[in-house]
C-alpha cells in the first residue's frame, strides 16, 4: 500500500513539480506570485482538448502546439498587464494575476463548459505489478518519462546555455545581473515561455492521468505555491524538489489522516517551512 | 434666464425620468433564484435555471402575477461555494428586496442560507434540490420548504437497494457535506439493519483530480460493492473511473448526484446493470410529460439532469403563492403556500396558469400536478415524495421501479 501510494504521489508530485519551476522563476524574476499560473496551466490542458478531440490530431502534436499557444498567452498577459504594473508595489501587480486567473477561468468555462472531459473517453486497465502490490496505467508511465524529460530538459536549458544561466542570475538578483549587462526583456520574454510550456505540459498531463475541468489548475495553484515555497522562491531546482515532496506527502498522509484532509497538508507544509526557514530549502536569504 | 429655463426644463425631464423607472420598477414582482453558475455543480446549476425560466415564461405569457404584472427572475452565482451562496442570497434580500427564494442547489449552501439570510428576513425559500435531513429540522420559522422530498427516505431504499442485490458487505464514499454525510448516515443505519457490514466509509474532498488514495482505503477488507455519494462533475465521475482502473470495485451503486448519462460515458461495459436512486415524483399526474416536452420545445434537448422539474415547480408554487396572497411580502407568501396547496382542490397542470390565476381569484384551492409530480408540503416544509430506482442500460439512464414512503 506505502508502494501505491507513493507511486501516485510521485506522478502528482512530477506534475506540480512542472508548474512550480515556471512559478518559482517568475517570483524571483518579477517579484510577484503569478495567481493566474494554475489557470493557465488548465488552459493549457484546454488548448490540447481542441487540437486532439475536437479537431481530431494526434495527441503528441496537440501536446505542442498546446504548450506554444499557452507560452503566448503568458507572454500576452506580461505585454498586456504585468508589464504596465511593474513599477507598482507587488500586491498591485498579484492582485491583477487574480483577476486575469478569474478572466482565463471564465473564459475556458464559456467556451469548452463547465462539465467533465476526456482526451480517451475510454479507460485503461492498470498493469499490475510485485504480486498485485503495485497498479500502474500505461498513461501514467508515459506520464512519469514525459515529465523527467522536461525536468532534464529545463535542466540542461538553466545550466548550460546562456540564456538560461541570465535567468538564474536575474531569479538571483535583479539589480545585480542588470548591472553585468543582461538583456532583461529578452529574459523575461523567455521566462514567460519557459513557464507556459512547462505549465501547460503540467495541465496536459494531468488531464491525460485524470480529467479537464475548468477548476482543475485553480486547485493546484496551492500545492505549486507550497512547492517554491518549500523550495526557496526564486529557486527553480527547489521547485522541483519542493513539488515531489509535496506530492509525496499528500499522499502517503492517507495511511494516517483522513483523505479528506489531505490538501491540507499542502497547507501545513508551507506553514512549518515559513516558520522554520522562510527562505526554503534552496532559497536565498530572506 | 433662457439658461435657467433650459435647466429647468432639463430637471423636469430628468425627474420624469426617474418618475417612470419608479413606475417601471413597479411593474414587476421579483423572485430570487440562488444557483451555482460556475462551480462543482455548474452543470446542474445551469440546466436549473432553465427550469425557472421555463416557469418564469409560462406564467408571464398567461396574464404574470397579481394585476398583470411580470415575473422578474434574479439569479445570483452561488460559484458551488457556500460564502458566495450566502453572501448572493443577502445581496437578493437586502438590495433587490426580493420576497422569495429559490435555491440553493446543493444542502451544504442552502443550510447556511436558511439559518442567516432568510429566516432572519421573513423572506421565503424553496430550495429545489437540497436533500439534507438536517433541513427537515431546521428553525426556520416555516419559511424554508423544498420540492424534493427529504434524503431520510433515500437512505433507506438505497440500503434495501444494495442488501437486495445480494452485497453482504460494502464500501461507502461519499461528499463531504451535509447531503453526503446525511445520505451517508441513513444508508449505514439501512444497510446494517438488513444484516450487511459497511466496511469502510469515506468522505472526500470535490473536485480533486485524485481519489485513488480514497479509494484504496475504501477497497481495504474487500467489500463486494461501493456505493457512490456525489455529483457527476466534482468528483463522481472520476471515483468510478479511477475505481475501475485501478480495480479497487467492479460493483457500484449510486446516488440521485450521479443519475445521469455521463457517468457510463466511454465505460458503459462496465457499468452494465448497475443501480442507484433518486428522488422522484409521487406517481400519478401528466406533469413529468408535459415538462418534458415543453423542456424539449424550448431547449431542444430532453431533460439531462435532474432537479430541472424541482426548480420550476420551486417558481410555480411561489407564484401560486404571491397569487393568493396578494402581495409579493415574505410572511404573506408563506401562509399561502400553505393555504393554496390541497391535494383535494381543483386539478391545475404546469402549463395552466391562466386557469390557476382564475382558480384562486374565485376562493378556490389548488391541486398543483407539478413538473416533478404532485407538490404537497408537511407541517415542516417537506415535499412528499417517493424514490426512485434506476439503471444504466446500454449506456443510458433507465428508471425501473418506484417506492413510496
Amino acid at each position: 500500500m506505502a508502494l501505491q501510494l507513493l507511486l501516485n504521489g510521485l506522478i502528482l508530485g512530477s506534475i506540480i513539480s512542472l508548474g512550480a519551476i515556471g512559478l518559482s522563476l517568475i517570483y524571483g524574476i518579477l517579484n510577484f506570485g503569478h495567481f493566474a499560473h494554475g489557470d493557465l496551466m488548465t488552459l493549457g490542458a484546454y488548448f490540447a482538448y481542441l487540437f486532439t478531440v475536437q479537431l481530431a490530431l494526434p495527441l503528441p502534436i496537440a501536446f505542442v502546439i498546446a504548450a506554444l499557444l499557452t507560452a503566448l498567452t503568458a507572454n500576452l498577459l506580461n505585454q498586456i498587464l504585468y508589464r504596465h504594473l511593474k513599477e507598482r508595489d507587488s500586491v498591485t501587480i498579484m492582485i491583477s494575476a487574480v483577476g486575469a486567473a478569474l478572466i482565463i477561468r471564465n473564459l475556458i468555462q464559456m467556451f469548452w463548459g463547465p462539465q467533465l472531459k476526456f482526451y480517451d473517453r475510454s479507460i485503461q486497465m492498470p498493469v499490475v505489478l510485485f504480486n498485485g502490490l503495485l497498479r500502474i496505467k500505461p498513461t501514467q508511465i508515459t506520464i512519469l518519462i514525459l515529465s523527467s524529460v522536461l525536468v532534464i530538459g529545463v535542466h540542461l536549458f538553466l545550466s548550460k546555455t546562456k540564456l538560461g544561466k541570465a535567468m538564474r542570475a536575474m531569479s538571483d538578483n535583479t539589480a545585480l545581473a542588470q548591472i553585468t549587462g543582461i538583456n532583461t526583456q529578452q529574459v523575461i520574454f523567455w521566462t514567460w515561455v519557459m513557464s507556459g510550456v512547462l505549465t501547460s505540459s503540467a495541465g496536459i498531463l494531468l488531464a491525460m492521468d485524470t480529467h479537464l475541468i475548468p477548476i482543475m489548475g485553480w486547485n493546484l495553484l496551492l500545492p505549486m505555491f507550497a512547492a517554491v515555497i518549500l523550495g526557496g522562491i526564486g529557486s527553480p531546482y527547489g521547485a522541483m524538489f519542493g513539488g515531489l515532496v509535496i506530492g509525496i506527502s499528500q499522499e502517503l498522509s492517507t495511511m494516517f489522516i483522513s483523505a479528506s484532509y489531505k490538501p491540507g497538508i499542502a497547507f501545513a507544509i508551507m506553514i512549518l517551512m515559513l516558520l522554520i526557514k522562510p527562505s526554503g530549502i534552496m532559497g536565498r536569504k530572506v | 434666464m433662457k439658461l435657467k429655463s433650459k435647466a429647468a426644463i432639463l430637471f423636469l425631464v430628468f425627474v420624469m425620468i426617474l418618475g417612470s423607472a419608479g413606475v417601471l420598477a413597479q411593474e414587476t414582482v421579483k423572485i430570487g433564484t440562488v444557483l451555482p453558475i460556475t462551480g462543482g455543480l455548474a452543470s446542474y446549476g445551469q440546466v436549473s435555471r432553465n427550469g425557472t425560466l421555463l416557469a418564469q415564461k409560462q406564467i408571464n405569457e398567461n396574464g404574470g402575477l397579481l394585476d398583470g404584472l411580470e415575473l422578474e427572475l434574479i439569479n445570483v452565482d452561488t460559484q458551488t461555494q457556500a460564502q458566495v451562496g450566502v453572501d448572493a442570497a443577502q445581496r437578493l434580500v437586502n438590495i433587490n428586496n426580493v420576497p422569495a427564494i429559490v435555491g440553493a442547489m446543493s444542502s451544504g449552501i442552502t443550510v447556511p442560507i436558511v439559518e442567516s439570510v432568510t429566516t432572519p428576513n421573513e423572506v421565503v425559500q424553496i430550495s429545489q434540490s437540497a436533500t439534507t435531513p438536517v433541513l427537515t429540522d431546521i428553525e426556520d420559522d416555516g419559511y424554508f420548504f423544498r420540492t424534493v422530498p427529504s434524503d431520510a427516505l433515500q437512505g433507506i431504499v438505497a440500503g434495501d437497494l444494495a442488501a437486495d442485490q445480494g452485497y453482504d458487505s460494502i464500501s461507502i464514499i461519499y461528499v463531504n457535506n451535509d447531503y453526503g454525510q446525511g445520505l451517508n448516515d441513513a444508508i449505514i443505519d439501512q444497510f446494517e439493519k438488513r444484516g450487511g457490514e459497511v466496511a469502510e466509509s469515506i468522505a472526500f474532498e470535490p473536485s480533486k483530480v485524485s481519489y485513488r488514495s480514497e479509494l484504496m482505503n475504501a477497497a481495504e477488507g474487500n467489500p463486494d460493492a461501493l456505493v457512490v455519494i456525489a455529483y457527476t462533475d466534482d468528483g463522481g465521475i472520476t471515483i468510478i473511473r479511477q475505481a475501475l482502473e485501478n480495480g479497487f470495485f467492479d460493483e457500484f451503486v449510486f446516488t440521485d448526484g450521479l443519475k445521469a448519462p455521463e457517468i457510463a460515458e466511454g465505460i458503459e461495459g462496465y457499468l452494465e446493470g448497475m443501480y442507484g436512486t433518486t428522488p422522484t415524483s409521487l406517481p400519478g399526474g401528466k406533469g413529468p410529460q408535459l415538462f418534458k416536452e415543453m423542456y424539449m420545445e424550448e431547449y431542444g434537448e430532453s431533460t439531462p439532469k435532474p432537479y430541472i422539474d424541482t426548480a420550476y415547480d420551486a417558481v410555480f408554487v411561489l407564484a401560486l403563492a404571491i397569487e393568493k396572497a396578494g402581495a409579493a411580502e415574505g410572511p404573506a407568501i408563506k401562509e399561502a403556500v400553505n393555504e393554496i396547496l390541497d391535494p383535494d382542490g381543483e386539478t391545475v397542470n404546469i402549463n395552466e396558469w391562466a386557469k390557476a390565476k382564475q382558480l384562486i381569484a374565485e376562493g378556490k384551492t389548488i391541486n398543483y400536478e407539478g413538473a416533478s409530480g404532485p407538490v404537497y408540503f408537511d407541517e415542516v416544509g417537506d415535499r412528499a415524495g417517493a424514490i426512485g430506482i434506476w439503471q444504466v442500460q446500454d449506456g443510458d439512464i433507465v428508471e425501473v421501479d418506484v417506492v413510496v414512503q
